[in-house]
């Protein structure tokens, strides 16, 4: 129910640049996901936050008010950690109840409240059992009920889905949405995993080495990453890169490596001819990649020849492992279950134009 | 199988040998403590004989028979020593936790310049030989009046006590995981808050075997009373030992004042055995 | 020296602390009294440094500072020389002894047997009782004239052994008296160190082949050398100040066979009033202990990282 601003934050620890002046706007009751690889500052920014790290500089606001030199408790904010961090020595009750009599929450209210998150998460059966006797999952749900229980502006969650099972992590991801729902609240929320990521967040902060990268909603960010990076962390499989030269010709923009070429017309070849480099890298995701050919016929011929060197079969489809030939490219391609083709079929690859991704080899950033 | 079979059987009889070794004298001691003074010096040693509560009776002062001859109480009573002792123990406990608890906090929680030097002092009392720290004391205790005063003795056992409820809480305190506190802290507590309801909840345990620890310690030193206390604050240590210097040495009521004097500690130790292992080694080995 | 020190000090790359703000003022009230208490110590430890430069004596009213003077005479002292032979003596057998056979008790005590079961419970009797009484315990059991110790030892052929009252047993009576005491210490926390092998080590070794031998050199001694050390260290540290034993065995004697250094300065300042030189002799003392307690300590650090591998 609140706003979060976080105004060019910088956390260094001695010559170590944790956090690199981060600047974000959080709405209310938005579900905000900071996503990136370990090390990338998406924790230290959380938990400056909370007011559990100090701030080297910058600010940040909750609601309209600087909470910089406020402590974490005054902050209006409760925090679901990785670990869970239940008091081992207290009841699920005692638990949730906690936070409410440190506050002088009434006794009543304090029963009220319990009886309604627990319900709500389905823990209402346990409220008198000690943390050590639940289970992973019982346990994530306790410290998800401590923290609604208190009704605050900011819910603050640190990966709190990695220490569980794949198929509890499934469920719960689907659950959270659902509380989300009903419980209308600003959430920030760290994770490494991007399927999480895409799937909760109304947004997504994609962080690397302390700096934002880029902040979009998730179709955004799966259609129009911002560099290359943001490209191959978020979509599973990755995204192919190949590196290629750039060629103006007239209207024409032609994109070759040793064992392809690819043509673009209209406006988008129009931006690729302002580019300051001729070096590009190339990016299309798996699905993007059109295979014809393989057992039998020879497919497009204004392909990519390859050869087919793995094959995954997942059930509802399969992934192809490309070898160009002629070249080390390796291409990975994402084909209907009923495409038929074996390990050393002669395929052809070909990409829609509209799907290309055109990169700056060295900086990374995106063209198109 | 076979071959472990014989080899525990062995293994048994190694133990057997061993634990008579560690165990005899125990077993002696109480014999002898039941033993009338002929029997104690009889040859050979008897292992069978008519137990007697003379000497029980004389040591703690309650009048019996002694050679023969009708002792008065209170003289040759341990009692005093054992009231010593207990005040002198459990006042240097009390002094240790107050003192040390929120030390081994500080040590354990926060990060400060001289952190690590501090905590070298407390561990450096633990080793220094206790007469460097005796012999000036034994000076300056006789000018400020605290020689053989409880005060001058619950202040020097800190020697003792205070580094090993320092180090053995502050290991407890670092075992809490620091996101427990944390989630405290978003929680709604003030360091004061996070220390009381969480922090001294869960180290517990550890302050339990720091305090069985430092009683024990406490209760069996002998060269502080030696030195640094008189008449007024003779432990059961030095109390004993007075009985054997004694000019009549009546060898059951010496076994008898033995074994009074190490029941408190023996039935700690039994009882609280599974905590010891840790605070023995001041924490460095963890069970 | 931080026995219990985290190494580094980081937690997943966060330092260690509590809330960032204030963060002056509170350990520092917290510890305040632990340093009130810790100079109350301290300085009667820099009076015995003094002291031991000086030729203080409690029949002298005047201290006058003697410079190096006594160290010099201590050094030049055949007592001095002899006082190192029995304090070294007696810490090294001790210890050595106390090693060998804590290892031999912890593994007997690792076993599933009834016996080892209930041994682990009572092997600890012995280190609980005070030093004093054990040996008054032990001297119980050796008067020469009807002391069980040479009624159970006979059958062996060692007849009417002299124990303490003889200048060449006087120091191994008392070094067995420590061997009984404080061997359970060593047994307990290698029992522990035992414990914590996993299983799964021993069974690699099992199926490549190894003798029990075999085993113990390459699993048990490796992962248990951190223990080792430590208990080297505690009981090195404690034999080297011995007292207690030494003083209830025979108050030192016979004549001065058992003068150690604290039993040396015990006698230089209570009996002689030379107060000078027996703080000088406890400095040396100390003085040892530091230099040897540092070295196990960094050897101990460099074993642990070894096992933890």
């Amino acid at each position: 129910m609140a706003k979060i601003k976080l105004e060019q934050l910088t956390r260094k620890y001695g010559p170590v640049t944790a956090v690199d002046n981060v600047n974000l706007d959080i709405n209310d009751d938005e579900f905000l996901v900071l996503v990136g690889p370990s090390g990338c500052g998406k924790t230290t920014t959380l938990r400056m936050v909370a007011g559990l790290e100090d701030i080297t500089s910058g600010s940040v606001y909750i609601g309209d008010r600087r909470v910089n030199d406020v402590e974490p408790k005054d902050r209006d904010i409760a925090m679901v950690f990785q670990s869970y961090a239940l008091y081992p020595h207290m009841s699920v009750y005692d638990n949730m109840a906690f936070g409410l009599k440190m506050r002088k929450v009434p006794p009543s209210d304090i029963e009220r409240r319990i009886q309604e998150a627990s319900s709500m998460l389905g823990i209402g059966h346990l409220l008198k059992r000690k943390p050590r006797e639940l289970s992973g999952g019982q346990r994530q749900r306790v410290a998800l009920g401590r923290a609604i229980v208190r009704e605050p502006a900011v819910f603050l969650m640190d990966e709190p889905l990695s220490n569980l099972d794949a198929q509890v992590r499934a469920n719960t991801r689907t659950e959270l949405l659902r509380i989300h729902q009903r419980v209308k609240n600003t959430v920030m929320y760290v994770t490494h995993d991007q399927v999480e990521a895409m799937t909760m967040g109304d947004r997504i902060v994609v962080m690397k080495d302390g700096v934002v990268q880029q902040v979009a909603a998730p179709k955004e960010i799966y259609d129009h990453p911002a560099n290359k990076f943001v490209a191959s962390f978020i979509g599973s499989p990755p995204m192919n890169f190949l590196d290629a030269e750039l060629q103006i010709k007239g209207d024409t923009a032609v994109l070759s490596g040793p064992a392809f070429a690819f043509s673009i017309n209209g406006t988008s070849a129009q931006k690729l001819a302002n580019l300051p480099s001729r070096s590009v890298t190339l990016g299309v995701r798996p699905e993007d990649v059109i295979v014809s050919g393989g057992a039998g016929g020879i497919g497009d011929s204004a392909g990519m020849r390859s050869r087919v060197d793995v094959v995954e079969t997942l059930g509802a489809e399969q992934h192809l492992f490309l070898m160009a030939e002629g070249s080390s490219h390796a291409l990975l391609a994402r084909v209907n279950a009923d495409y038929h083709a074996q390990i050393g079929d002669q395929v052809s690859a070909t990409i829609d134009p509209g799907k290309l991704h055109v990169f700056d080899r060295e900086s990374g950033a995106a063209y198109l | 199988m076979k071959a472990k079979t014989r080899r525990n059987i062995l293994g048994d009889a190694l133990l057997a040998v061993l634990s008579f070794f560690f165990l005899f004298p125990i077993y002696w001691a109480v014999l002898m403590a039941f033993k009338t003074q002929a029997d104690t010096t009889a040859w050979p040693p008897k292992f069978f004989f008519t137990p007697t509560l003379d000497n029980f009776r004389v040591v703690l002062g309650l009048g019996g028979e002694s050679s023969g001859e009708v002792i008065a109480g209170a003289s040759t009573s341990i009692i005093p020593a054992l009231g010593h002792s207990l005040v002198i123990s459990l006042g240097a406990l009390l002094v240790s936790l107050v003192v040390g608890i929120p030390a081994a906090y500080a040590l354990a929680r926060y990060k400060f310049a001289s952190r690590e030097s501090i905590a070298f002092t407390f561990l450096s009392f633990r080793f220094a030989p206790e007469l460097l720290v005796i012999i000036p004391l034994f000076v300056i205790f006789r000018n400020i009046r605290l020689y053989d005063t409880y005060v001058g003795m619950i202040w020097i056992y800190q020697l003792i006590t205070l580094p090993l409820v320092v180090w053995i809480v502050r290991g407890y305190f670092e075992d809490i995981p620091l996101e427990i506190e944390e989630a405290a802290k978003v929680d709604g507590c003030n360091w004061w808050g996070t220390f009381r309801h969480v922090a001294l909840p869960l180290a517990a345990p550890g302050i339990a075997a720091a305090l069985l620890l430092a009683f024990i310690y406490a209760w069996n030193n002998f060269i502080f009373v030696l030195i640094l206390g008189g008449e007024h604050t003779q432990t059961v240590t030095l109390a004993a030992l007075n009985f054997l210097s004694s000019e009549q040495q009546v060898y059951g009521q010496m076994a008898a004042a033995v074994l009074i004097s190490i029941l408190p500690v023996l039935a700690l130790a039994l009882y609280g055995q599974r905590y010891l292992v840790r605070g023995l080694s001041l924490g460095a080995v963890k069970e | 020296m931080a026995l219990n020190a985290q190494r580094g000090e980081t937690v997943a790359g966060r330092p260690v602390t509590a809330s960032p703000r204030r963060v002056n003022l509170e350990p520092l009230f917290l510890i305040a009294p632990a340093l009130v208490v810790c100079i109350g110590i301290l300085y009667p430890f820099g009076l015995a440094v003094f002291y031991s430069i000086t030729n203080y004596s409690l029949t002298l009213p005047i201290i006058k500072v003697t410079g190096l003077r006594n160290y010099a005479y201590i050094f030049s002292n055949a007592d001095f020389w002899h006082s190192t032979a029995v304090t070294l003596g007696y810490a090294v057998s001790a210890v050595a002894i106390e090693l060998v056979l804590g290892m031999i008790v912890a593994l007997l005590l690792d076993r599933d047997t009834l016996l080892a079961k209930v041994m682990r419970g009572l092997i600890i009797l012995p280190l609980m009782i005070a030093p004093v009484l054990g040996t008054l315990m032990w001297k119980l059991m050796m008067d020469p004239s009807f002391g069980v110790a040479n009624f159970l030892l006979s059958p062996f052929g060692l007849r009417n052994l002299t124990w303490g009252d003889s200048p060449y047993t006087a120091l191994p009576t008392a070094v067995l008296i420590d061997v009984w005491i404080y061997t359970p210490f060593i047994a307990l926390l290698l029992l522990a160190g035992l414990r914590s092998i996993s299983p799964s080590l021993y069974e690699a070794a099992e199926v490549d082949g190894a003798t029990p031998w075999g085993m113990f050199r390459a699993v048990t001694l490796p992962a248990i050398a951190p223990y080792l050390i430590v208990c080297t260290l505690f009981r090195m540290v404690d034999s080297l100040r011995a007292f207690d034993i030494l003083f209830a065995l025979t108050k030192g004697g016979p004549g001065n066979t058992l003068w150690n250094y604290q039993v040396t300065a015990y006698y230089q300042t209570i009996t002689f009033s030379n107060v000078g030189l027996g703080s000088a002799y406890m400095v040396i003392n100390w003085a040892i202990i530091y230099i040897l307690s540092q070295a196990l300590v960094s050897w101990w650090n460099g074993a642990k990282d070894r096992a933890a591998a």
